[in-house]
């Protein structure tokens, strides 16, 4: 195995600027991979927060009693529709005003509990079914107003936004492969080029090497190891500079979305990911140099022999 | 041993080898002439497999060349000492380089690559040119390198395809000398020429191809064994 690598290596050396080309477009294409990549993550993510957040939320009258309340928590408890059920006491509700107002205690200090409303916040499974969960707190006698957390004034809007975040983040997901795709087959196009035209500038090479009785493995390997340098540097400059990118712009991202995760919120977090992006990245980088370098000298040696 | 049963080798109209027939037993020296275009590198084209006969059989000791697989051409290739007319030395490697190549190939361990190059080197006349590359050398030298190439996987026969084309009588001379000489140490020596001055010298079996068929063999007792 030590020769192929030597000799790898070699070919790279004696062709500098051709060197240089493939890598470069192999970078610009894994540097797009691991922005659509990270797009594609950060849209998910959103989807899910969106998705996963209580979407109804029905305010109890102040004059419910008790055995009402927890009559109409039980009914929902069981619904097969509904993800998750919490109950909003008045003094959780009068705690969520004053973290709220904590700038200013002053506006803690004038209300009580009781003049909140405590609340039950519901999760349905898929927001098809939440017309019809409103409809019903709607209904309810203990029930005063139903409302959303996500609320963008009313409940066709909510269904919207959720709508348009789907709609979005399919789009991202079919755009992002489609551009993938595209740039994949770029490289693999280009390796596949300027492989054949290393070939083909070898082809005196490979002809004496064949007529000496080296195998198609003896000719083809040292061609695989220089397809694999050029991908692995590729691959590693196109993810570096993704990466650096990502890592500059990551704090105002996260700030701008706040508590939605769309990136990990630590640096341990987001070296995880960026670290399997580039493992995924070399590994499809290194198929396409292999199958490039295989498609190459298949070509080459069909003529030859 | 090598055989050539009723072979012939079609390129669509053209007829590059018409029914040819011979044997040629271990240890022979023998010289296949005629015109360009006569069929003498149809010979060694087909003897190292670069294309298969469209009629006919070959073989090589044991080894059906005619019905190789193509997964089996790098085993026999290794085992014919190619010499080609235009040297077949790769540019960007040194001589010594050029012919561990071939060691390379074989997949000879390579400890033993510098002193078995060191010693073709020495047989075919060119230890002090080993470390320089093909362009510094002259046409003979390139020659024996290519020789030596060949040599240095101990192959069971050695054909060389003009190996004097290019050369000037004095360096063919010596070029012919060393195949002797090689001949002499017991391998079969096969060599492909159109050059009188050395058909009149050599002593041995001489076998005359003229538009694709053996017209003439100095020894035909062989293909009377059969």
């Amino acid at each position: 195995m030590k020769r192929p690598i030597k000799t790898g290596f070699t070919y790279v050396r004696r062709a500098p600027y051709q060197a240089i080309a493939v890598v470069l477009v192999m970078a610009v294409s894994f540097f797009v991979t691991t922005l659509i990549a990270l797009l594609v993550y950060g849209s998910t993510k959103l989807l899910v927060y969106f998705e996963t957040r209580p979407q109804v939320i029905a305010f109890i009258k102040t004059d419910a009693k008790d055995d009402q309340v927890l009559l109409l928590q039980d009914k929902y408890r069981n619904d097969s529709r509904v993800r998750e059920l919490k109950i909003v006491t008045k003094e959780d509700a009068f705690q969520l005003y004053k973290d709220a107002t904590a700038s200013n205690p002053l506006l803690g200090e004038l209300v009580s509990p009781s003049i909140f409303p405590s609340s039950i916040e519901v999760s349905v499974k898929d927001l098809t079914y939440a017309d019809a969960v409103v409809s019903e707190l709607q209904q309810s006698e203990i029930v005063e107003s139903v409302g959303f957390t996500a609320s963008v004034g009313s409940q066709d809007q909510l269904g919207s936004v959720i709508e348009r975040l789907r709609t979005i983040t399919k789009a991202v997901r079919v755009a992002g492969a489609v551009a993938v795709g595209v740039l994949l087959a770029t490289s693999l196009l280009v390796l596949l080029v300027v492989m054949s035209m290393r070939i083909s500038m070898r082809k005196n090479e490979i002809e004496s090497l064949s007529l000496l009785g080296a195998t198609s493995s003896f000719i083809r390997n040292p061609i695989m190891v220089e397809a694999s340098v050029y991908a692995f540097l590729g691959v590693f400059f196109g993810w570096f500079s993704a990466s650096l990118v990502v890592m500059y712009g990551s704090p105002k991202l996260l700030a701008y979305f706040g508590t939605i995760e769309v990136l990990p919120h630590t640096l341990q977090g987001l070296l995880v990911i960026l670290g399997a992006l580039f493992g995924a990245e070399l590994l499809a980088g290194l198929i396409i140099a292999i199958l490039g370098a295989i498609g190459a000298v298949w070509r080459s040696l069909r003529m030859v022999q | 041993m090598l055989e050539f049963k009723s072979v012939s080798k079609r390129f669509g109209q053209i007829t590059a080898l018409d029914d040819v027939s011979f044997r040629i037993e271990d240890g022979e020296f023998v010289l296949i002439i005629g015109t360009s275009g006569a069929g003498k590198t149809s010979i060694l084209r087909l003897v190292v497999r670069e294309f298969a006969p469209s009629e006919g059989e070959i073989y090589l000791d044991d080894v059906s060349v005619h019905d190789l697989r193509k997964r089996d051409v790098p085993k026999l290739r290794q085992q014919v000492g190619a010499v080609f007319q235009d040297f077949k030395l790769l540019p960007t490697h040194t001589i010594a380089e050029n012919i561990a190549l071939a060691l390379a190939v074989k997949g000879v361990p390579q400890r033993e690559w510098e002193e078995r190059v060191e010693h073709v080197g020495n047989l075919v006349g060119i230890a002090d040119r080993l470390h320089l590359f093909p362009s510094q050398l002259s046409g003979g030298e390139l020659q024996r390198a290519s020789i030596a190439r060949a040599l240095v996987v101990n192959p069971k026969i050695i054909f060389a395809d003009e190996p004097t084309g290019n050369l000037d009588w004095e360096t063919a001379e010596g070029i012919m000398k060393l195949l002797a000489r090689i001949n002499q140490e017991g391998k079969t020596v096969i060599v492909t020429t159109h050059n009188r001055e050395i058909i009149k010298e050599h002593k041995g079996r001489v076998m005359e191809m003229k538009k694709g068929k053996l017209i003439k063999d100095t020894n035909k007792k062989h293909e009377k064994a059969d």
